[in-house]
């Protein structure tokens, strides 16, 4: 059996549409565009960003980020990032260094319009009953189903002797990882998974590579182990959804704005398989934010009761797309539709902006969530 | 080291009994290690329990423990702890995951070779436990409620009971306590969601502690009195080679998941514990962690040998738990109360 798979997938392979789900691409012209833009942005107010993983359902991420590069009051110093959240902040970072807020933008759209045309031709394309379901779910497209029983008997080892991702080369070509690694505007904190330690990495500008980007998105079943100077890594959200900490021994803003796209909260029982290991995952990926969270609420209360005097009070805030992401199917993490990505990224545009009007002036003032409601 | 000092600072020891908290964390059959641990501590009458975090094997063992304690002392703690395993490994010997001619002869106690094991494992992937254990039989429950006494528990504890479940509709980590404890909370801890139903308790359902909290520890800061955590670890952080096929990449990344909570959380602990050392915190409680652990036996069982009860593998694990427990005794008794016998840095960082 293996054989026949290995075969299967070097047949696919060359049609070059092999595990791409989330494809990173930005187009030629903009990485050829000279610096234009060598200092940070003037913005009245500077803030930390924390941005999950979760796939396609990143393009929440992205409207949220369109929307925050528009006001022009507002700067960011670091961010801390996981999966679809590193394509998100290394594409933010690439963009802005080469051409500022709107050079940022355009470098975001492109990404995500990539993903699309690379997700049309792709194995994991919805079916048309598929474009029917409003869970936009992939239990209709034959590639999907193929994949996900196969994924339970052949590891990436097996299926793809030869790990081929094309997301790989895709990334080396549109993303000027060497303008990532030498711009100042932003701090750049990437997490993955140490497969034999089980501990999280973090990844700094000075280091960032094609290779940082994808161990950060390595979901285990579908890829081989990234290795990066002797270790192997996995996708970050095991051990860091993305981890908080870098934001609070390395940035000096104190406000760290949250953009969950991870369901903590799900009503309801799961009953089939599937279901029961979506779920197992979702409550895995957000299982260390949760633990971090409860200390930093820890850590604020002794701030605050002049316990720590040399500590600086955090203020944490959050954008997030719980009730929009709990309805979707979890194989839509995978689906790559251009409406699809564009529906989430209108969301995010909208949330972020419902957000600022209502919580701007307190940004460096007081936390807008209450993180004993939400991680206790 | 002078092997002569420590021998006269164990016996200027002797006199003061140490009191410390345990955290024990999950693995199924493995969890027969923690017993000989246990059984261990519990023969050193030196040494005595305030609090016990624990997670799925763990919160089975605390369980038994606190019961034997509770009902007539050390002795007792340690009779009905080795009662409990010899019913389950009874109990389970003529169930279907029995280790196979193969998995005996190939020494590593896994049960990659036993039909039954393979006939669970490919169905777990595609009908739940829903579908294939309608009834939900389960003989945990059974020897739990045949060996426990849980109303005596609940009335008269001899030990605070703090047991770790993952409540499904939130992601979060429940803490049932010694007053509330029935056969359904230690179940909760110890459901994995793909062999066993979820356990509803008062409306809320929950799986597995591991998921959360392996265990979680904050109880016993905001708890206990004792500064003192004895871990004792299941779950292998470590494992020096990268998983190849699909069941060990499944299985590696449940063991990363399993360790995630705890990480994170011996983080928090060190983060405080070197703002009091630098002085620069005005109050808090120092905590002191100690670790009793078999990482390097565990590494070399397949994850398959969680499910295997033959009183073989579990007498070998008790065995091994005994001797790293008593070599801790050895080198770490006279610590307690005054320093950390882990570097948490860089076991945790």
């Amino acid at each position: 059996m293996g054989f026949f798979v290995a075969a299967s997938v070097l047949c696919v392979g060359r049609q070059r549409w092999l595990f791409l789900f989330i494809a990173a691409m930005s187009t030629d012209q903009s990485a050829s565009t000279p610096n234009t833009a060598s200092t940070r942005p003037a913005g009245e107010k500077c803030i930390n960003l924390a941005l999950q993983g979760g796939g396609s359902h990143g393009a929440f991420t992205w409207g949220v980020l369109d929307r925050l590069l528009e006001e022009t009051r507002l700067s960011f110093e670091g961010i801390t990032a996981t999966s679809a959240g590193a394509f998100n902040a290394v594409a933010l970072a690439d963009g802005l260094a080469a051409g500022g807020r709107e050079g940022a933008r355009k470098t975001l759209r492109n990404y995500w319009r990539k993903v699309a045309d690379i997700s049309a031709r792709g194995i994991f394309a919805p079916s048309p009953w598929d474009k029917a379901d409003p869970d936009h779910g992939l239990k209709h497209s034959p590639g999907y189903l193929w994949m996900e029983s196969l994924t339970y008997f052949a590891s990436p080892y097996q299926m793809n002797p030869f790990n081929i991702n094309p997301l790989k080369e895709l990334l080396a070509e549109t993303i000027d990882f060497k303008r990532v690694r030498e711009q100042q505007l932003i701090k750049l904190f990437i997490c993955a998974t140490n497969v034999e330690t089980a501990k999280v990495k973090v990844f700094r500008n000075s280091e960032l590579d094609v290779d940082h980007v994808l161990a950060s998105t390595c979901l285990p079943l579908m890829m081989q182990a990234v290795e990066i100077d002797g270790a192997c890594y996995w996708d970050g959200s095991f051990t860091g959804n993305p981890a908080i900490f870098p934001l609070i021994y390395e940035c000096q803003a104190p406000d760290i704005m949250m953009v969950h796209i991870t369901p903590a909260e799900r009503p309801g029982v799961p009953k089939t398989s599937p279901s029961i290991m979506n779920r197992m995952q979702e409550i895995s990926f957000n299982v260390s934010l949760i633990r971090e969270m409860r200390t930093i609420a820890y850590v604020t209360k002794l701030v605050d009761t002049n316990n720590l005097p040399d500590v600086v009070r955090r203020y944490v805030h959050l954008i997030e797309a719980e009730d929009l992401i709990r309805d979707l199917a979890w194989s839509s993490r995978l689906n790559g539709d251009w409406d699809f990505l564009k529906q989430l990224h209108d969301s995010g545009r909208a949330r972020a902006d419902e957000w600022l009007a209502a919580n701007f002036d307190h940004i460096g003032v007081k936390s807008t969530l209450d993180l004993q409601a939400k991680y206790f | 080291m002078d092997q002569r000092i420590d021998t006269a600072a164990a016996k200027v020891a002797q006199v003061e009994a140490k009191t410390v908290n345990l955290g024990l964390q999950g693995g199924g059959s493995h969890g027969a290690f923690t017993w000989g641990v246990l059984d261990r501590l519990l023969e050193d009458d030196r040494i005595s329990f305030e609090g016990i975090t624990a997670s799925s094997a763990g919160a089975v063992n605390a369980v038994v423990l606190a019961h034997g304690l509770a009902v007539g002392g050390r002795e007792a703690a340690r009779d009905a702890l080795r009662l409990f395993w010899k019913r389950m490994s009874e109990k389970t010997s003529h169930g279907m995951l029995q280790p196979s001619p193969i998995d005996k002869i190939s020494g590593n106690f896994g049960l990659e070779h036993s039909p039954g094991y393979l006939m669970v494992n490919v169905m777990s992937y595609f009908t739940s436990p829903y579908l294939f254990n309608p009834l939900n039989l389960n003989p945990l429950r059974t020897v739990l409620e045949e060996i426990v006494d849980f109303d005596r528990l609940r009335r008269r504890p001899a030990v605070k009971l703090f047991l770790c479940a993952t409540n499904v509709r939130t992601g979060k980590v429940k803490i049932f306590k010694t007053e509330e404890l029935g056969p359904n909370h230690v179940l909760a801890s110890t459901c994995l969601p793909l062999l066993m139903h979820t356990v509803d308790i008062d409306g809320e359902a929950y799986w597995d502690g591991g998921f959360s909290g392996n265990p979680a520890i904050f109880p016993l800061v905001y708890e206990c009195n004792s500064r003192d955590v004895v871990m004792v670890h299941l779950t292998p952080a470590e494992r020096p080679e990268v998983p190849f096929t699909s069941h060990d990449i499944m299985n590696r990344m449940q063991e990363i998941g399993f360790n995630a909570a705890l990480i994170r959380e011996m983080r928090a602990v060190a983060f405080i514990n070197k703002r009091l050392g630098e002085g620069k915190m005005a109050e808090g409680k120092e905590m002191l962690i100690h670790v009793i652990e078999a990482e390097d036996v565990i590494r070399e069982f397949p994850g398959s040998s969680r499910l295997n009860n033959s009183w073989d593998f579990l007498s070998h694990l008790h065995e091994v738990g005994r001797k790293r427990a008593d070599a801790w005794l050895t080198d770490n008794f006279v610590r307690l109360g005054e320093a950390s016998t882990v570097d948490l840095e860089e076991k945790y960082f």
